[in-house]
């Protein structure tokens, strides 16, 4: 709408030097006459340029190094007090959801409370309640892919995929050691949750510690317990299969490619979601780069980085006469990765599966919490819910 | 009423109905219409090529037992050697070789892997194709898609497929496949086939110089993406799984590599008229190019 009232006035001013020089011919004021029948040329001349409009709804989304020194310049001015240090560890080490569960929130100074809140809105997306078209019968052992409306209530999301540098606070804070946020499956198998030379950590870190130069790459190498693990650390937890779909497709998302190939004739599902991976690498990419995906809704590299691992046993979203079999436990993943050879395969309707313990380099994760179990965090940096979704 | 015509006397057509047509797989004579060898099976259309062209293309055996992921190999390679790379180009030729990539990636497409190859040697694929690695000079190559059965009955003398030891005798090279998955868990029907299948290649007659352990055999452990270890180092994922095999294999054979490849990145199974069919939940190939670029620089 804006641009139309700015094509309007240009419009007008134009018009109304050329008639401005008219009037000056009429009364023989050549003066007045010649400047108003230049200004008003060279005014349609300029204003009749193309106006270029937004083919993108982008939400701006601050680059991770600058939200971790804003999170750690909250933490420092949070003031001296024992439960002001607490809240800036917590802080400094993502915990911050911690900090906003009610329990623990209205124990908090203000400073605190507003510090924590002004982290979860620059590290997450908020998406609103509301319903998608959720894919069922996806391998069609009988019959199609058929969508059914499930609604989800609001929720925040992680912008970017969980980095080594965000699970290595994790691994030197002794999470791999902390049994409460392990389940007793897991527990079993710790002794094949190590890296390459046997210490807790991702499967490709060594002792303990993440490659160099690959602090920003997401974490790879871990399995679901691992994920499930870090995020009841962080205070979160993994994203239901639906809120995965919704934070993909959530209503008003444009991306560039999705507007072309509508453009185009070629609009598929895939396009309806609005996604699309970047072209086939090697290895991952850091989460800041920037890719096809990259803005939309705020949420960085949905798809086409790492496939994301799910909180939803593989199969529950099916028929269970459909139901596929499987030879050992498996967790819904989504997202797709770099290696992904099936445009299909990349798009946000797809969803892949992999077994419990599967610790490979295409797998990643996000965390995210629902809305009603953290207090509102907008109300406490003086936000409206519209001026942020 | 009659009508009197003139009909030319195709005396060539006779001539070559006349002289024989030999296989390019087992030599034997064939006439020269029929499509494919009816001692071996193989298709006439790799002779009649051969004869076509100056440079003699050069065999390949790719063998393992049954279900181990030869026709998905075998397809997928095709189908990312079909997209130009700096290191390898591919350009298949022949209906069988297009067959091959289309049937794999049909497949795919509807979340299957490929059908098993039958046994019947009349609908193997044959996958013959130019390769040109770095800008060198292309180069001829055919690589059946065998049949695991039909090549277990050979070697077990229970049926015989005259066309697996011709073509084994005629090959420059071979992949052999072993299941990645099954032997990580024990079953080792697998490692003992490819155990029978070197065997087999070593004690064949001819001259000893070019006998089998002296031409290059790549071992691919197929469907590793089940056996993420397998990636790490797969030679030592076979000595530590399969030891008897990693024995004869370095012991019997000089030019030899070890692979890990996969083309799904985890699979379901589908229950169907009562039988268990895999599903690929998502496809993902890696260390399909390696042992074919192996291959061909150790066949020079």
């Amino acid at each position: 709408m804006a641009h139309i009232q700015t094509i309007f006035l240009r419009w007008s001013i134009g018009v109304l030097c050329v008639a401005g020089s008219l009037f000056g011919g009429l009364s023989h004021n050549w003066l007045m006459a010649s400047t108003g029948l230049v200004v008003g040329l060279c005014c349609i001349a300029i204003f009749s340029a193309p106006v270029r409009l937004p083919t993108t709804v982008m939400v701006s989304v601050p680059e991770p190094r600058v939200i971790q020194q804003k999170m750690e310049r909250i933490g420092s001015n949070l003031g001296g007090s024992d439960s002001a240090r607490l809240a800036a560890e917590l802080i400094k080490n993502d915990r911050y959801a911690l900090l906003l569960r009610r329990e623990l929130f209205a124990s908090l100074g203000p400073q605190a409370g507003k510090g924590a809140a002004e982290a979860l809105l620059d590290n997450m997306q908020r998406i609103t309640t509301g319903p998608i078209a959720f894919a069922t019968n996806v391998y069609g052992i009988t019959g199609d892919v058929s969508y059914e409306p499930v609604e989800i209530p609001a929720f925040y999301v992680d912008k970017f995929l969980v980095t080594n540098v965000e699970f290595q606070r994790f691994v030197h804070a002794g999470g791999y050691g902390d049994e409460s946020l392990w389940s007793r499956e897991a527990l079993v198998c710790m002794s094949s949750l190590v890296d390459s030379t046997g210490k807790p950590g991702p499967r490709f870190w060594s002792d303990s510690v993440f490659p160099e130069g690959l602090d920003l790459f997401p974490v790879v190498g871990i399995s679901w317990y691992e994920a499930n693990a870090y995020a009841r650390w962080v205070g979160k937890r993994l994203l239901k299969d639906p809120e995965w779909v919704r934070a993909g497709t959530v209503a008003g998302v444009v991306t560039p490619e999705a507007t072309a190939r509508r453009t185009s004739g070629k609009d598929d599902e895939q396009t309806r979601f609005g996604w699309s991976r970047a072209p086939l690498a090697d290895s991952p990419t850091p989460i800041d780069t920037s890719t096809p995906n990259s803005g939309g809704n705020g949420i960085q590299q949905l798809v086409g980085n790492v496939w994301q691992w799910t909180d939803d046993d593989f199969g529950m979203w099916e028929d269970p006469a459909n139901r596929l079999e499987t030879d050992c436990a498996m967790k819904y993943l989504r997202g797709a990765a770099f290696d992904t050879y099936f445009d299909s395969e990349s798009a946000t309707c797809f969803l892949s599966a992999d077994g419990l313990l599967a610790r490979k380099r295409n797998i990643g994760f996000r965390c995210a919490i629902t809305e009603a179990d953290i207090v509102n965090s907008l109300n406490h940096v003086g936000m409206s819910e519209g001026t942020k979704a | 009423m009659s009508r009197y015509s003139v009909q030319p006397l195709d005396s060539q057509r006779f001539a070559n109905f006349v002289a024989p047509l030999d296989c390019y797989i087992c030599g034997l004579g064939n006439s020269h219409d029929s499509e494919r060898c009816r001692h071996c099976g193989a298709p006439n259309a790799l002779a009649r090529h051969a004869v076509s062209e100056k440079q003699r293309p050069k065999l390949v055996a790719a063998l393992g037992a049954e279900s181990t992921g030869k026709s998905t190999y075998l397809g997928m390679l095709i189908e990312l050697l079909s997209r130009p790379t700096d290191d390898m180009k591919i350009n298949a030729r022949g209906v069988f070789s297009i067959g091959i990539q289309q049937e794999t990636m049909s497949a795919f497409r509807h979340n299957r892997f490929p059908k098993p190859t039958s046994a019947n040697s009349a609908d193997w694929n044959w996958l013959h194709c130019q390769v040109q690695a770095r800008r060198r000079k292309w180069n001829e190559i055919i690589m059946p898609d065998l049949s695991g059965k039909a090549v277990h009955d050979e070697l077990n003398d229970d049926v015989p497929f005259p066309v697996v030891q011709s073509l084994l005798h005629k090959s420059e090279g071979a992949i052999l496949f072993v299941d990645a998955a099954q032997i990580a868990t024990g079953r080792h029907d697998q490692d003992f086939f490819t155990m029978k299948v070197i065997n087999f290649m070593c004690g064949m007659k001819g001259d000893p110089r070019n006998a089998w352990p002296n031409r290059p055999v790549a071992i691919v452990c197929s469907k590793a993406d089940q056996q993420e270890s397998c990636f790490d180092d797969p030679r030592e994922f076979v000595r530590e799984f399969a030891p008897q095999l990693w024995g004869l294999v370095t012991t019997r054979l000089k030019r030899y590599e070890f692979f890990a490849a996969s083309v799904a990145g985890s699979c379901a199974y589908a229950n169907e008229l009562g039988k268990r069919n895999a599903v690929p939940l998502r496809i993902e190939p890696r260390g399909i190019i390696e042992p074919f670029k192996w291959l061909s620089a150790e066949m020079k």
